[in-house]
């Protein structure tokens, strides 16, 4: 197994010299295996918690898959239910499309804000701190106070919809027709891009600037430097950045919640709307059926995005 | 120690501290203390603390005397014997009654005397001699008067001389207190002490201006429980004030409720003296309690979770402390019925009953307090454990309620009796939920007669029952002949609005909030446009969105709820005084009981009104209340049968209010009591007044055979229930309400209400 420094590519730093003596190190401490047991023990409870609160329920979950609600089985049935049901159908397609939509905006956004950052030094300098702090900000905003401010912009007779009374242009229920969505997509990106820019921001201090150095002497500019030094050294960020983002945009569902309750606009009627409502109904062999689906898919989707990266 | 043990004794003691931070969410719910129950309000298993041990107060009821009415005071006298003041329908006389044995044997006195105005109250001395507070308005004059009843039952008129300023006002309590004064309170609040052989009045407990609801007589001190919310205690040797109890003014803040008290009807609290100098007693809604004055903790002697005293219907009107181990309350329970309850310390008796009955109810209700209490009083070996999902008192949500409730159903560790109002019925019925109760309704029918078209309606096409409504209640519309034609569909009615508004009337249906009116029409309307499988015709919900907002826009609307106001029970909505008061010239909302019909009718000797059913769209609904099932895994299938045949059954369901019962027979007791519910003796009335001091007054009468005929007939017309599916009825009255308020085109709230439907039928 190749050890890779976060961002880094071996080849590229540290020297095969450094390494050897890093492995060499972890060898030593493999052989004290008291040591080894204390740090198990550190590990078990975080694993413990996982056992208990994810896996053991998981696989009930993926039992009562198969089941009906009075306990007898029902083979692929609950499966078969979930498939062709509408609400789920419409569900996954608008979770697949604001995935689709927010994941590339986000990272390109956000990738760019981290690049000017850098390159501006703002973020090097003094005020470096502040900036990082005003970045994590809209992340740390609660869901329920982003919702009030939501209401205040894009009610029917909001703030968003008066300025656009006041240049002559016709408002509509922002939440209640198509632009649902995209009030939901840029509320997302608003919220999580401080989050990654920062992510990114860390990738790229990682990044020797003596590599930035030879590359200038050698006449590289800023985008060369970009996209031959930076962009294949944030390989790996990349791929971490990605499936947080991905994770985070599940997340999007309690804003939507708060704004239009259990039953929004169909454009922002999202999966987890589906099992919540699901779970108000009781409906348990759907829930657990569309739940073990969901899992599949995103279990397939982190193999994709592995395998593109050859990790 | 070496070095290396104690890091290998930290890493240990850390690595164990982190598992159980990482397992300490894994504890069971449980009961805590506070009650605080999965997003609920419970009293969890009663916390007793010697749970699982022996020992606790045992209720019985202790029989009245025959003929006993009204029960205006309780008190322990000299001699160890409890002695009652009341009023006795037979001999239509007062008298004091007296035992020594607590087993119904009382020596009953009847007084020589004729009350010539009303009486306010009544107060037993411990020296056995007793006072009658009578209090006349008489030509506008206030009159204040005292008949003192000696020990010899004779009785003596005082006339109270009241202080300058307090002239005009009349009194409505009376009380002897420790130090054997006696005392009045006035209406507006003040505390009087009254000299027996003058009557000469001056005030004894200063209130410094603020205002008393009610006073108690608590041992040595005097309880005036005052506005804002609050405990003053006076020495009862000088009238002088003592120090406040933060615990007692903190019971007080916790339930507005308690402020109020009728001298004749009670309060949810009451005090006594302890059997020590220092201590009290006092009983409200939670139990019974023993408090040592500044005390940071009051000892909790009975739970009112285990007995009547749970009943939130019942009224306390006097708690005596005979010894450490009897203790007796008078109270008024949800019937109107007068009762003393005798608590006997049993050290045999288990502190929790080994048996737990829970029962689940989306929202609190007096009525389902008084089923449960009535329960437990006759279930000993039972503990009902009543969890409210929304309690009123926290930010609870129906969902958030709903989904614990399914945590806790799947888990396992769900209710036995669910009442399903507000509930996703449909839902546990198609899941298995719910068991099928339609023997224990068969068997109600055949012992008391129900109301068939209610029962027909509820039945499932194999005859099933999973749900069946304990009450019901419909949709009515008030005013003239032609208001009533109009009633009998909803665009009819706004035809009718429209019509007055154009012929200059400022006020047709008294401009309700969009909200509340709504809430009427979609219950009345529903119906119509909403099929049995949740599907809704399109055209038939864009009339009754068109019928809705004529309705609405007939009058003008301030949009202000009123909001703060206890509510566990279902109110008559409509408002035929605002008649009378020209407030309105038709009305519609909800009739609840027989003894509106008595208001009706008095609205009815001053106008040429009537009321009749509100047919949303030509259908006959009915909306059910006290909707009970029984979950179909319940361990306790026994117990729980019979609460439901006890919420069903005819002799807790002849209470009136709260809808008409579906228990025929328990129907006809309510209209036998409102045929005769005034005599000679027992007078009603009602003054209304609007904040312009426009104001009336109304008699109250006996209903008459032909009031009872058309209200039954009504009754047994209704084949319809209203649409119970929480969620579609929030779509549709969420979406409605901004159409109503301008916020949106009816064809976008068509849309909306459409397509939200649509996605929740389609899950």
């Amino acid at each position: 197994m190749q050890i890779v420094p976060f961002g880094v590519n071996s080849g590229q730093v540290g020297g095969k010299e450094f390494w050897s003596k890093m492995s060499r190190k972890v060898k030593v401490q493999g052989t004290k295996k008291k040591r080894a047991y204390v740090g198990m023990l550190f590990v078990f409870p975080g694993f413990l918690g996982v056992l208990v609160f994810y896996l053991v329920p998981f696989l009930d979950v993926l039992r009562r898959s198969f089941m009906r609600m009075t306990g007898s089985f029902c083979g692929l049935q609950n499966y078969k239910t979930v498939f062709q049901n509408e609400a789920f159908r419409l569900a996954a397609g608008n979770t697949l499309r604001f995935v689709f939509v927010c994941l590339p905006l986000l990272l390109l956004l956000s990738l760019m804000l981290a690049a000017l950052l850098r390159s501006a030094g703002a973020y090097a300098c003094a005020s470096g701190v502040s900036i990082r702090r005003a970045l994590l900000i809209p992340y740390a905003v609660p869901a329920a106070s982003l919702v009030l401010f939501w209401r205040v912009l894009f009610d029917g007779q909001g703030f968003v919809n008066g300025i656009l009374s006041r240049i002559g242009l016709a408002g509509c229920d922002w939440m209640n027709t198509k632009n649902a969505f995209y009030v939901l997509v840029g509320s997302y990106i608003w919220k999580n891009i401080g989050y990654v820019v920062v992510l990114f921001l860390a990738a790229m201090a990682a990044i020797p600037a003596s590599v930035y150095e030879a590359a200038k002497t050698d006449g590289a500019g800023e985008v060369v430097s970009f996209f031959y030094i930076t962009l294949p050294c944030l390989r790996s960020a990349i791929f971490t950045i990605l499936i947080i983002s991905l994770l985070n945009s599940f997340k999007v569902f309690r804003e939507a919640y708060l704004v239009a309750g259990s039953y929004p606009h169909e454009s922002i009627y999202l999966l987890q709307h589906v099992f919540n409502n699901w779970f108000l109904s009781l409906s348990v062999d759907k829930m657990a059926a569309g739940a073990v689906l969901l899992a599949i898919v995103v279990s397939l989707f982190v193999r994709v995005l592995e395998h593109m990266w050859e990790i | 120690m070496g070095r290396k043990k104690q890091k290998k004794l930290t890493g240990i003691l850390l690595a164990v501290a982190l598992m159980i931070g990482t397992l300490a969410g894994c504890g069971g719910n449980g009961a805590s203390g506070d009650g605080m129950f999965a997003g609920g309000e419970t009293g969890g298993k009663p916390n007793s603390g010697n749970a699982g041990g022996k020992g606790r107060f045992i209720e019985s009821e202790l029989p009245l005397p025959e003929g006993t009415q009204t029960l205006y005071a309780m008190e322990k006298l000299q001699d160890g014997s409890v002695m009652i003041l009341g009023y006795n329908r037979e001999e239509l006389k007062y008298f004091t009654a007296q035992t020594s044995d607590f087993n119904g044997d009382w020596t009953v006195q009847i007084l020589d005397w004729a009350a010539e105005s009303y009486v306010a109250g009544g107060a037993v001395k411990n020296d056995g001699t007793a006072a009658l507070l009578q209090v006349s308005y008489a030509g506008g004059n206030v009159s204040n008067e005292v008949a003192l009843i000696g020990t010899d039952k004779t009785v003596e008129m005082l006339t109270l001389a009241m202080p300058e300023n307090l002239k005009e006002d009349g009194c409505r309590d009376i009380r002897f207190d420790g130090a054997g004064n006696l005392l009045v309170q006035t209406v507006a609040g003040s505390i009087l002490r009254a000299d027996e052989a003058t009557g000469s009045c001056e005030v004894y407990c200063d209130l410094e201006g603020g205002y008393s609801g009610f006073f108690g007589v608590a041992g040595k001190w005097i309880a005036a429980v005052t506005s804002p919310a609050g405990i003053r205690l006076f020495d009862s040797a000088d009238g002088s004030p003592v120090s406040e109890d933060a615990l007692l003014n903190e019971m007080i803040a916790s339930d507005a409720s308690l402020t109020d008290r009728n001298s004749e009807y009670g309060a949810g609290l009451a005090f006594a003296g302890g059997m020590e100098e220092n201590a009290i007693l006092y009983v409200n809604y939670d139990g019974v309690f023993h408090h040592s004055m500044g005390g940071s903790v009051s000892e909790q002697l009975i739970n009112g979770e285990l007995n009547s005293i749970g009943d939130t219907s019942a009224n306390f009107l006097q708690l005596v402390m005979l010894d450490e181990e009897h203790i007796f309350l008078a109270l008024i329970d949800g019937t109107g019925t007068y009762k003393i309850l005798q608590y006997t310390y049993d050290k045999d008796a288990p502190a929790v009953p080994g048996k737990e009955l829970k029962v689940y109810a989306l929202k609190d209700s007096d009525y389902l307090r008084h089923i449960v209490s009535v329960y437990q009083r006759n279930h000993q070996d039972v503990y009902v454990n009543l969890t409210i999902g929304m309690s009123g008192q926290d930010a609870v949500t129906a969902e958030d309620a709903i989904r614990a409730l399914n945590t806790d159903i799947l888990a396992g560790a769900g209710p036995d009796v669910l009442i399903l109002d507000g509930l996703p019925a449909e839902d546990y019925v198609e899941k298995g939920i719910l068991a099928d109760i339609s023997p224990i309704v068969e068997e109600i029918a055949e012992a008391d007669g129900v109301f068939e078209n209610i029962v027909f309606a509820m039945k499932r096409e194999n005859g099933a029952i999973y749900g069946m409504p304990t009450r019901f209640y419909f949709h009515m519309a008030g005013g003239d002949a032609d208001a009533l034609a109009a009633g009998r569909t909803l665009p009819g009615l706004a035809d009718y609005g429209e019509q007055l508004k154009a012929d200059g009337v400022a006020h047709v249906f008294g401009g309700e909030t969009a909200k509340r009116l709504l809430n009427k029409l979609y219950e009345a309307g529903a119906a119509g446009f909403l099929a049995a499988d949740g599907t809704i015709d399109e055209s038939a919900l864009k009339d009754w969105l068109s019928a809705a907002k004529r309705i609405y826009d007939v009058d003008e609307h301030t949009e202000i709820e009123v909001t703060g106001i206890r509510d566990n029970s279902v109110h008559s909505t409509h408002n035929m005084f605002g008649i009378l008061l020209k407030e309105s010239r038709a009305t519609i909302g909800s009739l609840v009981s027989a003894n509106e019909i008595s208001t009706i009718n008095a609205v009815k000797t001053q106008e040429n009104v009537d009321y009749d059913v509100l047919n949303g769209d030509g259908q006959s609904v009915f909306v059910p209340y006290q909707m009970v099932g029984i979950v179909n895994e319940t361990a306790l299938y026994t117990e729980a049968e019979a609460f439901v045949r006890m919420m069903l059954g005819s002799e807790y369901a002849s209470v009136d209010g709260n809808g008409f019962p579906v228990n025929r027979a328990a129907y006809d007791a309510i209209c036998e009591g409102a045929k005769n519910q005034y005599d000679e003796y027992r007078s009603g009335g009602i003054a209304v007044s609007t904040t312009e001091g426009v104001s009336v007054e109304a008699d109250l009468g006996n209903l008459t055979e032909a009031d009872i005929g058309k209200l039954t007939g009504i009754l047994e017309s209704l084949k319809t229930p209203a649409p119970t599916n929480a969620v579609i009825r929030e779509l549709v009255i969420g979406e409605t309400e901004k159409y109503l308020l301008g916020q949106a085109s009816q064809e976008d709230a068509l849309a909306s209400i459409l397509q939200k439907c649509r996605l929740y039928l389609s899950e």
